[in-house]
């Protein structure tokens, strides 16, 4: 899967979703329920913060979402459930006529697709609370949840509040041990 | 295949179904689907009726004008997830995606004959929802994205502001965070601002 270049459509959204990571979203505008068409029969689209900026940057990543469910919100609207299979460098962005923009784009290896079976019970505990206790989380990984450290730490740092630039940081390969070591020190820290 | 048409209830539960994502086994809905693709399965069938009938109902019953035409919509699109069972590959896609994507098409196709019927009823999109309502500010342009939008959630009161971050974002609160851990708010802003400090010392060695 990684390395291989992909043309999928573009979803302008600042959200940080990492492999494994899912979440909910709303599309009500045309282009994006054009989108959400087109995505159920070519394999998912690729959700990319800053879209705005992006002729200027080169090293601009997105995260390649699939669609794992869908529902309509109580305001009619249209939702549906995305899951982060991996993570892409943007390469080249394109818009049709339908101002919907396309993404030239080439997977990248994240350290969520890891997997060990050394578990971090403090971390993981705290994420099933978490995800117990809020409803829309619950709906989204309720009976999903992974033991996996790397999965943990993956859910933690998409979810803690934290400044999206540091978020940032954690998306190249080498950055596990630093954000386990953020995460733990704000959930686990014993004072 | 009118046979099959007209041997599935028609009366669909309205019961909202809150938790789609919950109770969703897209290894039993897979299965079943191929129990009917390749047994003709009625059992299997039937409990994809079951699933799927009152979710498309629900998203129908709001594209159309009455009852009968959702009602259309799902008798229509279950007797296509019947006949075309054998076309669903499930190294493609969730099941569900494919389900959907079957009922769009009927609501497109049933639309179609009502424009024909009806000139003036709808539009030929069958999302006319909030593209004519917004089209002249462009204010939803780029969702979150778009700055203008951003400002006003930070200018709401701060419970709806998590109910709208919390939503489009996944990110919680320091609030919620606070809660979450059992700490004083002010511990859990100052354990943030320390990690942070720590991680950027941590990542300037690194990239020296």
């Amino acid at each position: 899967m990684h390395n291989k270049t992909v043309n999928l459509p573009l979803f302008p959204l600042s959200i940080f979703l990492l492999p494994g990571g899912i979440t909910r979203l709303r599309i009500f505008e045309a282009r994006y329920l054009k989108m959400v068409s087109l995505a159920t029969s070519n394999g998912g689209f690729i959700i990319c913060p800053d879209i705005d900026n992006k002729s200027e940057q080169l090293a601009i990543w997105g995260s390649w979402v699939e669609i794992i469910n869908f529902d309509q919100g109580d305001d009619g609207v249209l939702e549906i459930d995305v899951k982060c299979k991996t993570l892409v460098q943007v390469n080249q962005v394109d818009q049709n006529k339908e101002q919907l923009h396309f993404a030239t784009a080439v997977p990248f290896k994240h350290w969520a697709e890891n997997e060990s079976s050394v578990a971090i019970p403090l971390l993981m505990d705290s994420l099933q609370s978490l995800v117990e206790s809020n409803g829309l989380l619950k709906d989204l990984y309720d009976h999903n949840l992974q033991l996996n450290p790397y999965w943990v730490v993956a859910r933690w740092i998409e979810l803690l509040p934290i400044p999206f630039d540091v978020k940032n940081s954690f998306i190249y390969e080498s950055t596990y041990s630093e954000a386990e070591k953020l995460v733990s020190s704000i959930i686990a820290e014993q004072l | 295949m009118v046979a099959v048409q007209t041997k599935l209830p028609t009366q669909v539960s309205h019961v909202r179904s809150t938790n789609m994502t919950e109770n969703t086994d897209h290894t039993q809905l897979c299965e079943w689907l191929k129990a009917v693709a390749e047994n003709r399965c009625k059992i299997s069938f039937t409990h994809l009726f079951k699933f799927f009938a009152p979710k498309i109902q629900r998203i129908a019953r709001s594209k159309f004008p009455n009852e009968a035409q959702a009602h259309e919509v799902v008798q229509d699109t279950m007797s296509n997830v019947w006949r075309k069972a054998h076309l669903f590959d499930s190294n493609k896609g969730a099941a569900t995606t494919w389900v959907y994507t079957v009922m769009r098409n009927v609501t497109f196709d049933l639309l179609r004959k009502i424009k024909n019927n009806r000139e003036d009823n709808l539009s030929d999109d069958i999302w006319p929802i909030a593209e004519n309502a917004v089209a002249e500010d462009h204010s939803y342009e780029d969702h979150l994205e778009n700055k203008q939008l951003l400002r006003v959630i930070e200018a709401l009161p701060v419970p709806q502001q998590e109910v709208v971050k919390g939503f489009y974002l996944m990110e919680m609160s320091q609030e919620q965070l606070a809660t979450h851990l059992n700490l004083p708010l002010g511990t859990i802003k100052s354990r943030l601002r320390l990690a942070l400090v720590k991680m950027k010392v941590q990542l300037g060695e690194e990239h020296d």
